[in-house]
């Protein structure tokens, strides 16, 4: 092949591409005016070009363009990436349309975010118009070769697309590799894992390929099978570190077996490959959290925040979990300039929420809820009791009452009001129903467990892993003066009581019965009368109690 | 406030390399028409300017790749390419230039599919195809296969061939050795070596080998992606 062949292509093509539309999206007006003369120069005589995100959304409403090329700079907030989330979500690009992502962008947070979006193409500036021809000529060919199974695809017809994709592999054709990963989601949807797992051994036999791997990590994870799940994707981050679905992967594998803190480390790194990824920061925000580590939360949950504007992910539970990590976590921020702005952030959130989401009455509930929390957290008691008095009549305002999903929120706001007995009475009730989802049941219990500031849970658990640490050297009075301290700043928490009572019950076997020590024991197991038999520390309870009882003659 | 953290120079790096792009993607575009539809100017100094361009796209993408690996942030992004897409995709970027100098470029190669960085493998083999560029009489060779061990590529011209002591200071580079008067050009052939050399398969890495071509006495870099 000689290079006139190709120099030659884009000429041969104009006739191709005459009865085409496209459409130029960039923030520059000399680079629009450049590409598309390009494009012109092509043979495209249909042309469009738009400045901004809300223009490509709107050009693409009123028109199907074969082509758009977007830059990923916009003007008006909304970016490349954003755009391209949003033609898909509200289904304005057909599976046979080209979207091209344009870029001048070096910085890697940009590029992976842009590549994560999955733009059927991505061209660096600067490029020349040969380089242009040739990756639309590339697009066309492909486009042609897999409409049929773009489109079943796109419907998810996995049945009618998945011999379609091994017809393909087993003719040796040119977009085989296409087909492969294809068919990894295909049987996946369907549940043909013997499959899949047959697809990607064969694979690996050959090479080392991080979509195979990831595959068979995606089938364990599906069968339940977390520990073979777990040593596949810590190989795919080893071998590809790039390949970033295996961190959000890995993260959920670890948060399901328990292990908070290697999730958070696991999402820590993805997060350092590429920010820019909402449902990863909102992910973040919430294993943080449930580790009690109220910096690395606060700051995922601003960038959640953040992500969501002019994109098609804004939701209004980020911006009240904002609010919620702010009041915790506020006071403990020292300087006062920096406390005061965020303070300002959470209050500028509430009044985002109230506009964005103006007509959902549940939203205007669950603001108002926020807003009696937020003050109740900065002791403007007055302020929360009369948001709570809204938010009360909101709720009885609301078809069929407080919806079940919200209950847990409210009771929050009741217990932060000062109104803990009915705060209790609706939390407890909410954990004995049988027909409340487990996740909702699980918030509701955490909540009884801990009603106290993230601060305060951070603090708890720090002292707490020290009094273990002198528990297992047998160093059992420093065990239980660490134990002590964490249960003044949270006195009802199950898992402290418990290990206060049994470190008591350690020294008094080696050191022989104190009453006071009895006393101490006594007054742990009363602290914990939220603890129903649904509870995953009751069985603990209950074998100490007994202990307790036999032992000490302890009546309860 | 301490400098650093109040101008972070990865993110001035970024900007600055951002701006340079957008701006390099004017005066390509306006001297490509330029040449184009003009038949009445001076086209050697256009295509002169043009070919500088080019250079100063790749010195700003390796500039950038070598601190990225300087930091070891350099990533390679992996997926089933058709090395004649990247091939062409190298040359499609010197389009004009080839046109307009009097060198032939020949491609042998089968249709092959590789898993590769078709960013990174295309930006290697433009720094190499530039070095060739220079050096070259009047042809340029692009040959890739495969074997056992992997994709080869190598880079061929028929020039008069590299002296001993740039063999040499190449197998010090790619030996790990401390480069001594650091120039654009070895600077250019380390990025090539690492990039190629973060490519790896089942525990083998990929290498490079700078050298003199036995059949038409020009010089010759081959490239292993494993």
């Amino acid at each position: 092949m000689d290079k006139s062949l190709f120099q030659g292509k884009a000429a041969q093509k104009s006739s191709v591409y005459a009865g085409l539309q496209a459409l130029v999206a960039d923030e520059f007006e000399n680079s629009r005016v450049s590409i598309r003369q390009m494009l012109q120069g092509l043979g495209i005589q249909h042309v469009d070009q738009t400045s901004s995100g809300k223009g490509v959304v709107e050009a693409c409403r009123s028109r199907r363009y074969d082509i758009v090329l977007c830059d990923f700079r916009l003007t008006g907030g909304k970016n490349g990436q954003q755009v391209l989330e949003e033609l898909r979500e509200l289904q304005l690009l057909k599976p046979t349309n080209i979207f091209i992502i344009v870029s001048a962008e070096t910085g890697r947070d940009v590029v992976m975010g842009i590549m994560e979006s999955q733009p059927d193409e991505y061209l660096s500036k600067p490029f020349t118009q040969a380089v242009l021809a040739r990756r639309l000529e590339r697009q066309f060919l492909q486009t042609k070769a897999l409409s049929s199974m773009k489109t079943l695809l796109a419907n998810q017809k996995y049945q009618e697309l998945i011999p379609l994709c091994a017809q393909h592999i087993e003719q040796q054709g040119r977009y085989a590799a296409w087909c492969k990963r294809t068919l990894v989601d295909a049987y996946l949807s369907i549940g043909a894992l013997q499959e899949l797992e047959r697809l990607c051994q064969v694979e690996l036999e050959q090479r080392d390929v991080d979509w195979a791997l990831l595959g068979l990590a995606r089938k364990y994870l599906e069968e339940d099978d977390l520990a073979n799940a777990v040593s596949i994707l810590q190989k795919v981050i080893q071998l590809f570190p790039q390949t970033i679905s295996a961190y959000d992967l890995l993260a959920s594998a670890y948060e399901k077996t328990g292990r908070l803190e290697d999730a958070q480390a696991v999402l820590d790194d993805a997060i350092k490959i590429s920010p820019r990824i909402h449902k990863r920061q909102k992910h973040m925000a919430s294993v943080s959290l449930a580790n009690g580590d109220p910096q690395s939360a606060l700051k995922a949950s601003q960038q959640t925040v953040r992500l969501g504007i002019n994109s098609i992910h804004e939701n209004p539970d980020d911006y009240i979990q904002l609010v919620d990590i702010v009041a915790e976590s506020a006071s403990q921020v020292e300087s006062s300039i920096e406390r005061k702005r965020l303070l300002a952030e959470a209050s500028q959130a509430l009044t985002v929420v109230s506009k964005r989401f103006a007509d959902d009455d549940s939203v205007k509930l669950r603001k108002t809820l926020a807003e009696s929390r937020f003050h109740a957290s900065q002791g403007q008691m007055r302020e929360a009791q009369q948001s709570l008095k809204a938010a009360k009549q909101l709720a009885s305002d609301l078809e069929g009452g407080l919806p079940q999903d919200l209950v847990v929120e409210y009771g929050k706001t009741l217990y932060n009001a000062g109104e803990h007995e009915q705060a209790e009475t609706i939390l407890a009730s909410l954990v004995n129903d049988q027909s409340t989802s487990d996740a909702l049941k699980q918030q509701a219990a955490d909540f009884l467990d801990e009603p106290v500031s993230l601060g305060a849970k951070a603090q708890a658990k720090a002292l707490n892993k020290e009094g273990l640490s002198y528990y297992s050297q047998k160093d059992y009075l420093k065990a239980i003066h660490e134990f002590k301290t964490a249960l003044e700043v949270s006195p009802r928490h199950p898992g402290l009581n418990l290990n206060l009572v049994q470190t008591c019950l350690k020294l008094m076997e080696e050191k022989g019965n104190e009453p006071h020590m009895v006393a101490e024991c006594v007054q742990a197991i009363q602290r914990l009368k939220h603890v129903s038999p649904s509870h995953k520390q009751y069985k603990r309870l209950s074998a100490l109690k007994e202990y307790l009882t036999k032992h000490y003659k302890v009546m309860f | 406030m301490p400098y650093q953290s109040q101008l972070p120079f990865k993110e001035v790096i970024e900007a600055s390399i951002k701006d340079m792009r957008n701006s390099l993607s004017q005066v390509l575009f306006n001297l490509d028409n330029t040449i184009n539809r003009n038949e009445s100017v001076n086209k050697d100094e256009l295509v002169e300017a043009q070919y500088e361009i080019v250079r100063m796209q790749n010195v700003i993408n390796q500039l950038y790749g070598l601190y990225l690996v300087s930091d070891d942030h350099l990533v390679v992004n992996s997926t089933d390419t058709f090395v004649m897409d990247v091939v062409e995709d190298a040359l499609a970027g010197l389009d004009t230039l080839l046109k307009h100098k009097t060198i032939e470029v020949n491609i042998k190669g089968e249709d092959l599919s590789w898993y590769l960085d078709p960013q990174l493998i295309s930006n290697v083999l433009q720094i190499t195809l530039l070095n060739a560029l220079r050096y070259t009489e009047d042809t340029i060779e692009i040959e890739f296969t495969t074997s056992e061990e992997g994709l080869h590529i190598s880079v061929i011209d028929n020039g008069k061939g590299y002296p001993d002591f740039i063999l040499a200071s190449y197998e010090a580079l790619i030996a790990g050795d401390p480069v001594e008067n650091v120039s654009s050009q070895n600077a250019g052939w380390f990025y090539c070596d690492k990039v190629v050399r973060l490519h790896n398969n089942q525990g083998v890495h990929g290498h490079t080998k700078l050298k003199n071509n036995e059949g038409s006495c020009g010089g010759r870099i081959d490239m292993l992606i494993p």
